[in-house]
């Protein structure tokens, strides 16, 4: 596990680096000009850019036929690159943290118990749905199918939109709903994301002939 | 003693194309050339032996043990290099031989590693996208020896190499093979390579495997004769392997045990064992 994440950081150490640094610009100017709130949109996409980068970069360098030989289970070589994307949410979820507590208020607006979960799921969701569409169809086609995603999510929206007093429904709905079980209930649709996505995944990889 | 390969009627399909069924038993201890034009089944084989496809009838065993059930611990004995090597380019050599103590833990030799290092006098700093072919086959080899791998499967290592690189592997696999517990596939289009260190040749042709004899006896067994049109009719029919026709008559590649001992013959080279074979073959 530990030499796949090696092997990931060190194939786009350039693009990492320049990540990296585009984030602390962003992250000044955001707090120059008291936005700071926006930070954490920023690891929503980090992880969507970076997945596409890695797997561009297998693709290029055909190391899954140089990696599945090794002393390696296929499970693993999954597993590594969904630390990797975990890892990020995890850091997006603890910037919300730290921004809700050293905010104006001093304290949290919304629950931690909320806010967690919910962090966790923005972050992670997207490339929840993007590593299985990755494994299966290949870079190429993975970011082709992807597009297309985003327009059934924008015609989802687009529905909502129109259907404003159903949102107005499930928003009245969780405001009465206990603010504890909510935040169970957030935690649990993260595991199951992610892990539903994973085994997926997993699934997907192990059937591949290279 | 177990055998080092052992493959009970494999097969596979892929597309138009089908490999097989083969089967093939390896000794442990030797070098087997595992020759066969382009298409013949030559990669798709490593590939199966190496889990990257996988086999629609029968069963591989390595070293004992069957690859369905082969455990990261036991795949640290085989080693094995392609026709590239297929790990990121934007790497340094420090930063793959980093990759591999990662990927191979305890296994992994690095006193060996620099060893070859030095004697391919391999750059560290320098990206493997600016490594020469002969230096990108050169660090493949590398890696593939230096965690103990008792059994390497090489899958055209030697395409596109100089003549003098080509001699330096041959004699790292001759070194190699000095521990009788280690054994080597190696499927090559350069059949002079073979000729050089190989004990074995397996000969694969459309998927099918053909023969797989000891190199020596392979070749002592065979004849090549020059025959006048008229001469060749007394030829019994069965000892003849393959024909090439000219102007002055035929070229045959005979059984020498089915022709008359005074028949004036020439020791075939692999090569012509293999054009011979082929040709009769679309004849």
């Amino acid at each position: 596990m530990r030499a796949l994440i090696y092997k990931d950081i060190v194939s786009l150490k350039k693009a990492l680096t320049a990540l990296v640094g585009i984030v602390l610009v962003l992250s000044f100017v955001f707090f120059t000009r008291g936005q700071v709130h926006l930070l954490p949109l920023f690891f929503v996409l980090i992880p969507i850019i970076l997945v596409g980068l890695f797997f561009g970069k297998d693709t290029l360098s055909n190391v899954d036929q140089y990696i599945i030989p090794s002393p390696v289970r296929r499970s693993t070589i999954v597993l590594s690159r969904y630390v990797i994307v975990w890892a990020l949410a995890a850091m997006g979820t603890a910037i919300v943290l730290i921004i809700q507590l050293f905010g104006k208020s001093g304290a949290f607006i919304i629950p931690w118990y909320i806010l967690l979960p919910g962090s966790f799921i923005l972050t992670s969701l997207i490339s929840a749905i993007q590593m299985p569409l990755m494994y299966k169809f290949g870079a190429e086609k993975g970011r082709i199918i992807f597009v297309f995603l985003y327009f059934v999510v924008f015609s989802l929206f687009s529905y909502i939109g129109e259907n404003k007093e159903l949102l107005g429904n499930i928003v009245e709905k969780i405001s009465q709903t206990n603010t504890v079980i909510l935040g169970v209930i957030l935690a649990l649709i993260a595991i199951i994301i992610n892990g539903a996505s994973y085994a997926l995944s997993v699934h997907i990889y192990s059937n591949k002939e290279f | 003693m177990q055998n080092a390969i052992e493959l009970n009627a494999v097969k596979k399909q892929l597309g138009n194309f089908t490999l097989g069924p083969i089967s093939l038993s390896v000794p442990r201890g030797c070098i087997v050339g595992y020759i066969g034009e382009n298409g013949a089944g030559k990669s798709t084989t490593i590939k199966l032996m190496l889990g990257l496809l996988r086999a629609d009838e029968g069963e591989i065993k390595l070293l004992g043990k069957n690859i369905v059930d082969f455990t990261p611990e036991m795949k640290k004995d085989i080693g094995y290099v392609f026709d590239n090597l297929y790990i990121p380019q934007e790497m340094t050599l420090k930063n793959a031989i980093s990759f591999h103590e990662k990927l191979y833990g305890s296994a992994w030799d690095r006193k060996t590693c620099n060893s070859f290092v030095d004697r391919f006098n391999l750059p560290h700093n320098k990206e493997i996208t600016h490594f020469s072919r002969g230096m990108k086959m050169q660090l493949g080899l590398t890696f593939a020896l230096s965690h103990g791998a008792k059994l390497l499967l090489l899958d055209e290592p030697t395409s596109g190499l100089d003549p003098v690189i080509r001699d330096d592997v041959l004699d790292i696999l001759l070194e190699y093979i000095q521990d009788e517990n280690n054994t080597v596939l190696i499927s090559s289009h350069i059949l002079s390579d073979l000729e050089k260190a190989a004990d074995y040749i397996a000969f694969i042709h459309k998927g099918q495997l053909l023969f797989m004899e000891q190199k020596d006896e392979l070749v002592e067994s065979c004849g090549v004769i020059s025959l006048s049109h008229d001469e060749a009719q007394d030829i019994d029919p069965s000892a003849i392997i393959g024909k090439r026709e000219h102007k002055f008559g035929v070229e045959l590649l005979v059984r020498r045990s089915l022709v008359p001992e005074s028949m004036d013959m020439d020791k075939p080279s692999i090569e012509d064992i293999m054009i011979y074979m082929i040709k009769e073959d679309r004849r």
